[in-house]
């Protein structure tokens, strides 16, 4: 079993293997913080490297007063929205409030069609959310943070939090909703 | 059964809990089902296999090449105070005349500085460029 602490003072010693460790324990819950917020893939390679660059150095300001989980995907998210920031510029502000109001560029399941199966149209819709409902959505439901967790990884209020949750899962429904109408006999 | 809202199915799709099997599902209930197994579904592409390795070679690389910049600074010191040294003591022992040794300054200390170069170059370009390839 993986014992954190046990982990962290290895490291902090000088022990490599230990490092590897951490790095095949939490490269899958990195990989889909930054897979979500950065769509090309060697891009999201090299920031799950970096982001691990910076556990490493930062780990000796670890002092364990939150979950090391919660603590690597604050650094992965911190890390994924300032790539974004920099080579994307991509701001919140270009989406509209009203998220009910958002559309997607493949409008018609028709095209999705072609996607074989349910989880990757689910996956094409998340994939053009705005970054912020795109990232409570990967945090919830494949990493499996709750709502304080998510709050102390974003920095988003937990109210904010659950109500992008809300809106997000609304407007997938409906999408997926027309999708199965068309997809199933 | 009586219709849920959106708010009633997301909490009970949360909670864990499924619906009725022996009642017909609504569309909108259907979908929320299909939604929270798709969103719990991996993404299909992910890191290389050797991914852990790769990190952990390039910190470990990064933590030796540290170490060794340390090295060769506390070498270089402590050679140009060896020297400041022996020059110290020469001068003391005779003071009336310059030591040999002193005309000699400039090149005993621009030594550890020409050493220090060749190690800093070494490491900026030479190695960085073997740790990038991944053949070697």
């Amino acid at each position: 079993m993986f014992n954190e602490k046990e982990v962290v003072t290895r490291i902090l010693n000088g022990d490599m293997r230990a490092f590897e460790l951490l790095v095949k324990q939490y490269e899958k819950l990195v990989f889909y913080v930054v897979h979500r917020l950065v769509k090309d893939q060697q891009a999201a390679e090299d920031i799950c490297q970096e982001v691990f660059i910076k556990v490493y150095k930062s780990l000796v300001r670890f002092s364990f007063q939150s979950k090391l989980s919660t603590w690597i995907a604050r650094i992965a998210y911190l890390t994924a929205i300032n790539y974004l920031r920099k080579y994307y510029r991509e701001k919140a502000s270009e989406y509209p409030d009203d998220l009910e109001n958002y559309h997607f560029t493949t409008d018609t399941p028709e095209r999705l069609l072609t996607k074989k199966d349910t989880a990757n149209y689910v996956e094409q819709l998340i994939l053009q959310l705005p970054e912020k409902y795109r990232t409570v959505l990967t945090l919830y439901h494949l990493n499996e943070f709750s709502g304080p967790e998510i709050e102390e990884i974003t920095g988003m209020p937990e109210g904010t939090v659950k109500n992008y949750l809300f809106r997000a899962r609304k407007l997938l429904k409906e999408k997926l909703e027309v999708y199965l109408k068309h997809e199933l006999p | 059964m009586k219709e849920l809202n959106d708010e009633e199915l997301q909490r009970l799709l949360k909670a864990g809990k499924s619906f009725p099997a022996d009642e017909p599902l609504s569309d909108g209930a259907n979908a929320y089902q299909t939604l929270f197994e798709a969103l719990k579904s991996e993404p299909e592409s992910g890191l290389p296999y050797d991914f852990a390795a790769k990190v952990t070679r390039h910190v470990s690389a990064e933590v030796k090449k540290n170490s060794e910049v340390k090295y060769y600074l506390l070498a270089a010191f402590i050679f140009v105070a060896a020297i400041a040294a022996v020059c110290a003591v020469l001068a003391i022992n005779s003071p009336a005349q310059e030591p040999e040794l002193l005309k000699y300054k400039w090149v005993l200390l621009l030594l550890p500085l020409v050493f220090v170069a060749i190690q800093y170059f070494d490491q900026r370009f030479v190695k960085s460029k073997i740790f990038r390839n991944p053949n070697t």
